[in-house]
């Protein structure tokens, strides 16, 4: 009976199914828990509009704030109208509504709250901590990826150093399969980093309200700068105000009044204000009838009835839309995608398959293909200029390249995206180099055959006879590399 | 049974859970940092879990503990407690100065708003200033290369650690002042009512809708267009050609 009475008073509110929904939508892609891979299909282009790492294996979408960072990362290429456009877009249909009621990472927060601990509520001291976004903001989203872009650095520096989505999501959604066991090799003092960073943020989730989204997400705060214009939010009929302080009381945000940079429009203090004040401003289809949005109520029972009636059979409708939305997502991610076909020829050992992958010098001189260089060891290299890991290893293969010149073959692939940008990098940063330069729509097949899954970037030493000897996902260090050699040379 | 006994009983409980999350924190941050300073790389599933092993208890004493809270609280719920006096001055002060008759004034509340805005500025000047080494050593190229990643990302936490712990008591200390000099204002607004001085630093400012439609609108016109723009120029196939493959050190992997 208790429970039966529990259930009633603790029953999910709209707002929690509409988190729940988001949350599943955006990460439609369940099988990727089951297989440990990404989905890599073409709809992984749109962004999400909450924090949602694409690297989780579940990720039906990319993630706002890291489609940015990659894009300002290439500013000094091309300027990210892109992504600019489709969060300001966000920004101003829904505003800080997104992270009341879209963001999954939202959605984990509120639910660790839910464990029933004594809680440190809102004072003096976390209102101004909350201001630390702003330099998260300037700093980790914007200065750090733009310095480092004009150095032809790629440093996305929110995601690197602190984003907990990407390490909870990501790092830890892949690596709790067994599938990617070889993703253990690569961790170090960066996860050991992120980690502790992404256990502290769970922890402050369980005493401090909304942990990481009031003092330290970048996306709200750029979200936030437009609730008084966005589309979807809350607002006060400031005539019928009396400045009680009721509503800033029941609010757990660092909120000076309703709708301002903190307020995520979560609508709590919509039932507490004594003078209806706060209303909720939206699609007029989507408001309760008689509210200062919504329809306007005659007076007329019969005619009101009928504005009822309407209203409730449109949200039915609305509401119809998104299931089908939701399932045909579920369906089309779990039934209909194709996963890349399971690896050949990767491990240590085993003969590696051969591919014929135009290549070229720094002299620009083709002519060269990977079976070409057989009877030498050769370190296949699969990179891409988007990749920072990629970019940073770079500089060891071209020394090593001229140390072991004669007796290895350096050859570094770059991926078949972004590929009319890799010849550029290749002429302004290694034109004296002994490496082997290849791309091609070919390189990403290639990379699959030789026991590639989604990581970037990949390193695989054949000796003479094509046998694999070594293979490193993640990047590899200069030493580490040279003793593969001289053990493939052996 | 009565409130006054089950308030005491989820306190308890409360308070337990609390340790015990506590606990399990510190000893998954300890096992993650003595795997890290073991030199086992490069790590397996059986290594690591070797040393999670070692921290099974506590982990799930936390978890038991959090399970239990749950069921305490189907079995014995807790009464919604009522909206609490409000106790920040400022709130107390946006609510006196509501009564304040438009155009009321004292020297004291002005006084107080330019002593706070002196305090923030000193105070963001100084949180600015320790951060300096550590962004210093972000925007430092050569800090980065794969065989310095190590030292020179410690020397960035170490420093970043610094910065955080000067802001924190800096920060500390004006929340401190700023609620002095709230309390002193609300003195000044009490008298400033009293007196009724005129002076034509309070007013209200509305925002008319139909500008915020306009801006809106217009927003929305210049959004669509760098969409248009970004996609003649291939930027959804660079979002793409990104979330489609996994840079590993890009979600903290290594």
């Amino acid at each position: 009976m208790k429970i039966k009475e529990w259930f009633s008073s603790h029953k999910p509110t709209k707002r929690r199914l509409i988190q729940l929904y988001a949350a599943l939508l955006f990460n439609a892609n369940l099988k990727g828990f089951g297989n440990g891979r990404i989905y890599r299909g073409p709809l992984k282009g749109i962004c999400a509009p909450g924090i949602n790492c694409y690297s989780c294996p579940a990720a039906s979408a990319a993630c706002p704030l890291g489609s940015l960072q990659n894009a300002l990362t290439a500013a000094n290429k091309s300027i990210p109208y892109y992504m600019v456009g489709i969060i300001l877009l966000y920004a101003l249909l829904f505003g800080r509504w997104i992270c009341g009621f879209l963001c999954p990472f939202g959605l984990i927060q509120d639910l660790i709250y839910k464990i029933k601990t004594p809680k440190i509520k809102k004072n003096r001291f976390t209102k101004i901590l909350s201001k630390l976004k702003y330099v998260i903001l300037a700093v980790f989203v914007f200065a750090l990826p733009l310095i480092y872009a004009f150095r032809e650095f790629v440093l996305p520096a929110f995601c690197k150093y602190i984003c907990p989505a990407g390490t909870l999501e990501g790092a830890v959604g892949l690596l709790s399969n067994p599938e990617n066991e070889n993703m253990f090799s690569m961790l170090g003092p960066l996860f050991t980093w992120k980690f502790f960073l992404l256990v502290v943020f769970m922890l402050g989730a369980v005493f401090i309200y909304r942990f990481f989204c009031r003092f330290f997400c970048p996306l709200g705060l750029i979200y936030g700068l437009f609730n008084k214009i966005s589309f979807i939010g809350v607002s006060v009929e400031n005539s019928k105000c009396t400045e009680c302080g009721r509503c800033l009381s029941v609010c757990k945000m660092d909120i000076s009044k309703v709708g301002d940079v903190e307020c995520i429009q979560c609508g709590d203090c919509i039932p507490e204000c004594p003078t209806n004040a706060i209303y909720r401003r939206g699609p007029r289809f989507l408001l309760d009838p008689g509210t200062p949005g919504g329809t306007p109520l005659t007076g007329e029972p019969e005619k009101d009835e009928k504005i009822i009636k309407k209203n409730t059979l449109g949200k039915r409708i609305v509401a119809a839309v998104l299931a089908v939305v939701l399932c045909g997502a579920l369906v089309y991610y779990n039934f209909f995608d194709k996963v890349p076909e399971a690896v050949t020829g990767a491990e240590v050992g085993q003969m590696c398959p051969s591919e014929e992958i135009p290549l070229y010098n720094s002299d620009q001189t083709f002519g060269f293909s990977v079976t070409t260089t057989n009877s030498k060891v050769r370190v296949i290299n699969f990179w891409g200029t988007w990749c920072g890991p990629c970019v940073a290893e770079l500089p060891h293969f071209d020394e090593l390249a001229s140390e072991f010149d004669g007796e290895a073959v350096f050859i570094a692939i770059h991926s078949s995206y972004a590929a009319d940008t890799a010849l550029d990098f290749v002429l302004a940063n290694y034109p004296e180099s002994k490496m082997l330069f290849g791309q091609g729509d070919e390189s990403d097949s290639y990379f699959y055959s030789l026991g590639g899954g989604d990581t970037w970037p990949m390193t695989v030493v054949l000796d003479s006879e094509g046998v694999v000897t070594a293979r490193f996902d993640g990047s590899v260090d200069y030493e580490t590399l040279k003793a593969a050699i001289e053990d493939a040379l052996n | 049974m009565n409130e006054k006994k089950l308030r005491l009983i989820h306190t308890v409980c409360g308070c337990v859970i609390s340790a015990a999350l506590i606990v399990a924190t510190v000893c998954l941050i300890l096992s993650a940092h003595t795997i890290y300073t073991s030199g086992d790389s490069p790590y397996t599933p059986e290594s690591i879990g070797a040393e999670y092993n070692k921290i099974a208890i506590p982990l799930w004493v936390a978890i038991s503990a959090v399970f239990a809270g749950i069921i305490l609280n189907i079995a014995l719920p807790m009464p919604k407690s009522k909206a609490k006096a409000i106790k920040d001055p400022f709130i107390k002060l946006r609510i006196l100065q509501k009564k304040l008759p438009e155009g009321i004034s004292h020297d004291g509340i002005a006084r107080q708003r330019y002593v706070r805005k002196a305090y923030r500025a000193v105070c963001a000047l100084l949180c600015a200033i320790a951060f300096i080494p550590a962004i210093i050593t972000l925007c430092d190229y050569d800090s980065f290369t794969v065989d310095n990643l190590t030292p020179a990302l410690l020397r960035v936490v170490g420093m970043l650690a610094i910065g955080a712990v000067i802001s924190g008591v800096l920060l500390f200390a004006l929340s401190v002042i700023e609620r002095r000099s709230a309390e002193r204002e609300i003195e000044w607004t009490k008298v400033a009512i009293s007196e009724g001085k005129k002076s034509d630093q309070i007013g209200t400012k509305n925002d008319t809708e139909n500008t915020k439609k306009i801006v809106r609108l217009v927003l929305v016109g210049v959004a669509c267009a760098l969409i248009v723009i970004g996609l003649t120029q291939d930027g959804f196939y660079d979002v793409l050609q990104k979330a489609i493959r996994i840079c590993t050190e890009c979600i903290g992997l290594g």
